[in-house]
């Protein structure tokens, strides 16, 4: 549940493919590893390429983040979250 | 022709691009040092330029190893040149996301181990046996619970099969086994009661599967219910025990839920309601036991409402109540209702006993009977005994007064005749106190003056004194004079009675009191009058003194048993108290209440003796349905002086009233019998001739002085009263009061 307090931050990778949308997606959680660790931001990825949807995820988890994949109208948005 | 210097810059540029020796060898002398330093620096850049590409080669080499861990593609080199390839970073990015992984993981191993802690601590602490197997029966571990209940302190059972450890062939057929059931339904597999030696156990077989869903593991939990199954076993034995009495007691059992529905009944129950024990269990109770009370022959539900909803905490008990069986037919019961509690004390609903009294109750109704028609037959002959002695002295007397001539001796002989006729006057008074509606006549009376004379009386004679302490400010009471002198009278005659042979003294006092509120439980505060009687005799013995006052009951031979009976009556009906206490060798003290009264005690109408002198004048009627009497008052009134005429019942009194008023010549007062059988009496006359002649003046006369017309006469319309039998001195001293008003 979003509150107040929370801040989302969006990338916007539509047009790349990988394994670039994956470095560009871990650079963004590497930079915001703070404030994703305190669930103080939500990191918002829109990409329409689809193995990123599996990539970005995976990572994410392995590196104890919880992901939520949402399917949008030619393109996903890929929600990465502090684990609660 | 030597190198000019533009020659030497074209052949630099040629070197730089590719062809590094051309400088060698090529050049004029004077360039030959500079040529040698430049193809050094040209050597040097092309191994640097080598190096370079090699480093870049790595990198991406190792950037997509990487990649290839995370489970990505690896990067082409058209997507990202080296120049992008340095500008991204990609090392950097994934060797920053590798140690949050790391980190991740070391965290995640942190709490994995933890959770294995818990888990072991559970496996140890968890009060079943727990064994845990792969899926070939190959024991992995277990707990200690479970080596205590199944292996020797030492025993090593890891590797070995379970059924080495548990089962034995004979016991424990393979179709029982829960690990096979397991195995074939894939779902756990439970045994409810499993033998172990002398050990009952409960068996849970679940399995655990991998990441494919096959089952690799299979853990099973043993819990010990050998207690569990003993206490059922000995709740069964207590349960039919209970049952078995329950069934065999002639009382009915039933018992209700909170609601009030029956949840059990015994047979004695189905005997006595008609309703069998299938129907009655699941209704509610109301509709089964249908009870009314006694003699109201109205249903007293709500006595098992107010039992079920109020939950009665104590035992209740319902005597003199009606059973209606389902059949119609009315039983009386004895009927107790008390709660049951459960192990927190609360109320878990309600048990009934009752009981079928018909058959008791009827034969105490004929015992009663019985015991009713002996005590009238010894109180009818001990009368018929008395009066039989009476009548021979009145009938002894008159016949030898006959036979003499002497006027004198007539005459002592008639007055023998009377005195027994007094006497059979008293007996008839006494009996009188018992009569249902007998109320006393009562007028304020001074106690003290009656005390003296009845003592003096009693006690003429014998050899016993009295000592006698009464106040001098000794209140009046309210009370009929001849029944508080038979009283005292009866209470001196016993205490004289209880001092035989030498003599002695009884000790009497009077006193005013005055009682409070509750002191006494059948008095009413206010004041009273309190007269103790006490004998030296040899008491009254503790097993009797609660009957003396009891009709028929006597100690002595030739007693009635009526005496105290007579006085408790009296003392009763004037709403004082009397009481006994008695020491044994020591004596008893009778202690009377009686209340005292506010006006001034009149003078106690003297009993006449004289012979009625012939001074009267005037008209008399007198009504009585008794010939006798009407001619024997007739014949006293003309003694007098008055002129008499007679009537049978009141409506022939109000006919000659009415006439003789006719005619001028009206009667001066009427003499009326209150009671007539079968016709008009007193009563209702009087309330007529009122009605005819406001003057009237009417004298009620009867044989029940104890009727209440006689104690409140005026409120019925009489002038006065005069109580048969009575002598002509008393007949005509009342009809002169009435006539001069």
């Amino acid at each position: 549940m979003t509150t107040e307090m929370e801040k989302i931050i969006e990338v916007d990778m539509r047009g790349q493919v990988c394994p670039s949308t994956l470095l560009v997606a871990l650079d963004n959680i590497n930079r915001n590893r703070k404030e994703l660790s305190s669930g103080m931001v939500k990191l918002l990825i829109k990409t329409d390429n689809r193995d990123a949807t599996t990539t970005i995820p995976g990572t994410a988890e392995n590196m104890g983040y919880k992901t939520e994949v949402v399917p949008r109208d030619g393109f996903y948005e890929l929600l990465i979250s502090q684990q609660s | 022709m030597p190198m000019d210097l533009t020659e030497f810059y074209q052949l630099v540029n040629r070197a730089v691009d590719g062809e590094a020796d051309l400088l060698a060898g090529h050049v004029d002398p004077e360039y030959e040092p500079l040529a040698t330093l430049i193809g050094g620096l040209l050597r040097e850049n092309l191994a640097i330029r080598q190096n370079h590409q090699v480093a870049v080669d790595y990198i991406r080499d190792k950037i997509n190893q990487m990649l290839r861990v995370i489970g990505t593609s690896p990067l082409k080199p058209e997507e990202l040149d080296e120049k992008h390839l340095i500008g991204l970073d990609p090392l950097g990015i994934i060797s920053q996301s590798f140690a949050q992984i790391l980190e991740h993981s070391n965290q995640t191993n942190t709490d994995l181990r933890l959770a294995r802690d818990e888990i072991r601590a559970i496996f140890d602490s968890v009060g079943g046996g727990l064994l845990v197997m792969d899926n070939d029966r190959n024991i992995l571990t277990s707990n200690n619970r479970f080596r205590e209940m199944f292996t020797s302190p030492d025993e090593e059972i890891v590797g070995k099969r379970c059924y080495e450890i548990i089962c034995d062939n004979e016991n424990h057929p393979r179709e029982f086994c829960c690990f096979q059931r397991m195995m074939e339904s894939g779902r756990p597999a439970a045994m409810p009661d499993w033998r172990f030696g002398d050990k009952h156990l409960s068996i849970v077989a679940s399995p655990v599967r991998d990441g494919r869903g096959e089952i690799v593991r299979c853990v099973v939990l043993y819990i010990d219910i050998t207690e569990l199954i003993e206490i059922r076993l000995a709740l069964d034995d207590e349960r039919e025990r209970l049952s078995t009495t329950l069934e065999s007691i002639a009382d009915g059992v039933i018992s209700i839920d909170n609601r009030g529905v029956i949840t059990l009944m015994n047979k004695a129950a189905t005997e006595i309601t008609g309703w069998s024990q299938e129907e009655a269990v699941g209704r509610p109770v109301c509709s089964v036991l249908t009870i009314e009370d006694q003699g109201r022959s109205r249903n007293r539900g709500d006595l098992l409402d107010e039992i079920i909803v109020n939950k009665q905490s104590k035992v209740e008990r319902l005597d003199n109540t009606i059973l209606v069986n389902r059949q119609g037919s009315r039983r009386d019961i004895y009927l107790s209702a008390a709660p049951i509690r459960q192990y927190d004390r609360s109320q878990a609903g309600t048990i009934f006993v009752f009981r079928d009294i018909t058959r008791e109750k009827r034969m105490d109704q004929e015992l009663a009977k019985a015991n009713r028609l002996e005590s009238l037959g010894l109180f009818a002959g001990g009368i018929a005994h008395d009066f039989n002695n009476l009548l021979t002295g009145v009938l002894g007397n008159i016949s030898l007064a006959r036979l003499k001539s002497d006027p004198d001796e007539k005459n002592r002989l008639l007055n023998e005749t009377e005195k027994s006729t007094f006497r059979a006057k008293d007996l008839t008074q006494q009996l009188l106190t018992f009569a249902k509606s007998g109320m006393p006549v009562k007028r304020p009376i001074s106690i003290g003056t009656l005390i003296k004379e009845s003592v003096e009386f009693s006690l003429r004679g014998s050899n016993i004194g009295c000592n006698l302490q009464i106040a001098a400010d000794l209140l009046p009471v309210e009370a009929d004079q001849g029944q508080i002198n038979q009283v005292i009278q009866n209470l001196i005659i016993n205490s004289r009675q209880a001092m035989p042979g030498e003599g002695g003294a009884i000790a009497l006092t009077a006193a005013n009191i005055e009682i409070a509120n509750r002191q006494e439980p059948l008095l009413a505060p206010g004041r009273y009058v309190k007269i103790s009687i006490a004998d030296r005799g040899a008491g009254i013995p503790n097993n009797i003194i609660g009957r003396i006052f009891d009709p028929f009951f006597t100690t002595k031979e030739s007693g009635t048993g009526l005496g105290l009976a007579t006085c408790y009556s009296i003392i009763r009906k004037h709403h004082g108290n009397i009481t006994v206490e008695s020491e044994a060798g020591k004596g008893t003290t009778f202690h009377l209440c009686l209340p005292a009264s506010d006006e001034m005690a009149g003078e106690a109408p003297q009993t006449g003796t004289g012979n009625g002198s012939g001074t009267g004048t005037g008209r008399i009627l007198v009504m009585d349905d008794e010939e006798l009497v009407r001619n024997v008052t007739a014949s006293m009134l003309e003694h007098s002086g008055y002129e008499v005429d007679l009537a049978c019942d009141g409506a022939g009194a109000i006919e000659k009233y009415t006439e003789a008023r006719r005619r001028g010549e009206p009667f001066a007062a009427v003499v009326m019998d209150l009671t007539i059988p079968n016709g008009m009496g007193g009563k209702e006359a009087v309330a007529a001739l009122l009605k005819i002649d406001p003057a009237a003046r009417v004298i009620a006369a009867s044989g029940y002085s104890n009727d209440p017309v006689m104690a409140d006469y005026r409120s019925y319309g009489f002038r006065q009263v005069i109580a048969k039998p009575f002598r002509i001195s008393d007949l005509t001293e009342v009809v002169a009061g009435v006539i001069e008003g």
